[in-house]
């Protein structure tokens, strides 16, 4: 498919439990393209955190392809492949994941620590820019035990666009948070997705979410049930 | 402050009972070994100025070839003649190296009371280099006991007095000589009667003694002396036979006017190996057929290079202890740190942090940790120091009569060594503790339940 920036091409992967292999993707391809805001849905087990995992470059597959703007990421070594997240990629996980010795603003500043040609200046302004953008500019110095469920993701939201990815992978983000909350991230993600461009791909199985979403790929037993050909585009 | 640094610093406040632990280990095990370096250079101070002053065997000393070994057996084939002392002398003097320098006369023979005569062993010293040797600054700092005379004033101050000896106190006391020349200046030296009931008494009533030998050509000779001084002897070994004379007594008494060796003493003792290389081949340039031999070389002083070789296999042991110690301590603590941030680090590796970084990041933490109790282990150990050094402790060094002044001595080189020493050997004991995790998948790191 043109204009696609992520294709996953016939992925397989499969897990060692002792004894036991448990295939988690079996054959899976997937196009991503920019600006779409993307649900993997399906019950747990199904193989969403694994195709996420891929797709953000952080797990190999055991066979197939994954391709990040045209790149083969089984080309790259663990360091480039490290850039690439970096540069390319932001991570909203279920468990918000923030450096609790470090505040609200630092934790937002630590990928762009990474960015050497990002000026200490412009590194504060995107902080703070990405810190009114999820809504929290008044906690900037919180730390995140200071904080509630909601706020914690929202500083991991801005965490992940700080950097200004080409794509943001969300596993579970509001599994983790009481249904209102939820409701108010992806309410967050949405907006984002509408007014500034950011391609987000998240994982839920949280019926209330799905409606809202503009592509749908459902996953079952490892396999993609909605095709990237057939599934719903906004 | 850097992001990578902030962090570094914060993480280090996570766990503080257990960073403390592990400051306090580093910060006594470097106090331990700065102290010990102190002890130990002091130690290396004391040896030293005892074998190159004390012992008058100098920073480097001058025989003729083959004098080192067979001086005692052939005293006159191997002296070095007149004009030799001349030319040694005037070459060492040519040396900007060397501070003076001094000759000096080996003998044997028998010392008497007029009743008794026992075994001594002699050195004859020009009087005016052996005022200037017993008040160099290098033996008033590191052993003026054994510099002061036990009984009576130095040797160098008896240029008036004929047959001027100073007497080990052993010697001495084998004599029953119990009072110096200064107690009894004007006694009478009489041959005694040796059935007296009160000879002992005679005898310690003057300060006179006969020395006996054989001269350099196989004749008998004897010369009378007069006990100015009781000294310690150099070492345990000479205590009862020691007799320091004035160089124109012993050479009266050998009728020879060679001497046994020069020695060099040097400004600096980092240069005597130099040194004694350099002026070995100027004077067999020369002609002379010598050989020259440092103070550490074992043949000369096998008491101080044998005392040397324990004090630094013990300095050894000990390091490697110490080190041990921290090390294990440090990597208990990273590692501990890492398993209980193990999802934390699979973040900072999703975010894009490279393997390398995450690996800086802990070595920072290491750094900023050993660096704080390096300084704590200073402060402590200078402390340490100061109150030792003014308590004055006296011991006694084995091998050598008297007692010391003990003093703790560390240098900065030395210190700042240690502490390089310990920072290395730490940050390589967090790179290992750190090493296995930051190779783990990311996923495998994010799933963990800690951190």
């Amino acid at each position: 498919m043109p204009n696609a920036f992520i294709r996953l091409d016939a992925v397989h992967k499969t897990y060692r439990l002792g004894e036991t292999t448990v295939p988690a993707l079996r054959g899976v391809t997937l196009d991503l393209h920019k600006g779409e805001f993307t649900a993997i849905v399906g019950p747990s087990g199904a193989g969403k955190s694994t195709l996420l995992h891929l797709v953000g470059c952080i797990d190999e597959p055991d066979r197939g392809v994954v391709l990040v703007e045209g790149t083969d990421v089984a080309t790259l070594s663990d360091d480039e492949r490290s850039r690439l997240r970096n540069r390319k990629i932001g991570f909203i996980f279920q468990s918000f994941n923030l450096v609790p010795v470090l505040d609200a603003r630092e934790n937002i500043e630590l990928p762009l620590l990474l960015h050497g040609h990002v000026s200490t200046s412009e590194r504060a302004a995107r902080v703070q820019q990405a810190l009114e953008d999820v809504g929290i500019a008044g906690f900037a110095h919180h730390l995140p035990d200071r904080l509630s469920g909601g706020q914690r993701q929202r500083v991991a939201i801005a965490r992940a666009l700080v950097t200004h990815p080409l794509l943001v992978l969300a596993d579970e983000p509001t599994a983790n948070l009481d249904s209102a909350t939820a409701h108010h991230i992806l309410d967050l993600m949405v907006e984002l997705n509408e007014k500034r461009g950011v391609t987000f791909l998240f994982s839920t199985h949280d019926e209330k979410l799905i409606r809202r979403v503009g592509r749908v790929v459902q996953i079952s037993d490892g396999l993609l049930v909605d095709t990237p050909s057939t599934a719903a585009r906004a | 402050m850097s992001g990578a640094w902030k962090l570094a610093v914060r993480n280090l406040s996570r766990n503080r009972r257990r960073n403390l632990a592990t400051g306090l280990a580093i910060a006594l095990g470097f106090a331990a070994l700065v102290v010990l370096s102190g002890y130990l250079r002091y130690g290396e101070r004391f040896l030293r100025a005892n074998a190159v002053y004390i012992q008058h065997g100098g920073h480097v000393a001058v025989f003729r070839e083959g004098g080192l070994a067979l001086a005692w057996l052939k005293p006159g084939e191997y002296r070095l003649t007149r004009a030799e002392q001349d030319t040694v002398t005037a070459t060492l003097a040519a040396d900007p190296r060397v501070e003076f320098s001094a000759p000096f006369l080996r003998g044997m023979g028998l010392v008497g009371n007029g009743c008794r005569a026992v075994p001594f062993v002699g050195l004859g010293v020009d009087l005016a280099q052996e005022q200037r040797i017993m008040r160099h600054r290098e033996v008033q700092y590191a052993c003026p006991d054994l510099a002061q005379p036990l009984a009576g004033r130095e040797l160098s101050s008896y240029t008036t007095v004929d047959g001027a000896v100073s007497l080990a106190a052993g010697l001495a006391k084998l004599l029953g000589k119990q009072r110096v020349h200064d107690e009894v200046p004007n006694a009478v030296a009489t041959p005694p009667d040796c059935a007296a009931p009160d000879l002992a008494a005679r005898i310690a009533a003057d300060a006179n003694v006969q020395l006996a030998a054989v001269t350099y050509d196989g004749a008998f000779s004897a010369v009378d002396a007069e006990m100015v001084s009781v000294v310690r002897a150099n070492s345990m070994d000479t205590e009862d036979t020691l007799l320091l004379a004035s160089l124109p007594t012993l050479q009266r008494l050998y009728e020879t006017d060679g001497v046994t060796y020069i020695a060099a003493f040097l400004h600096d003792v980092r240069e005597t190996h130099a040194v004694a290389a350099d002026v070995e081949a100027r004077l067999r340039a020369l002609g002379l057929r010598v050989t020259t031999h440092s103070f550490d070389d074992e043949r000369v002083n096998p008491y101080f290079v044998g005392t040397m070789a324990f004090l630094d296999s013990m300095r050894f042991f000990i390091d490697l202890l110490v080190m041990a110690v921290v090390a294990l301590s440090m990597v208990n603590a990273t590692t501990l740190s890492v398993l209980e941030r193990t999802r934390e680090l699979g973040t900072l590796r999703a975010l894009g942090f490279q393997r390398g970084e995450l690996r800086n990041l802990f070595l920072r933490e290491t750094l900023i940790l050993t660096t704080l109790a390096l300084c704590a282990g200073l402060v402590v150990a200078l402390g340490a120091i100061a109150v030792f050094n003014a308590t004055g402790i006296l011991v006694e060094p084995p091998g050598i009569p008297g007692r010391v002044r003990l003093r703790l001595e560390p240098t900065v080189v030395q210190s700042a060594g240690l502490a390089l020493e310990i920072a290395l050997v730490l940050l390589g004991a967090t790179w290992v503790a750190v090493r296995r995790q930051t190779r783990t998948r990311v996923v495998t790191l994010l799933a963990a339940t800690s951190g």
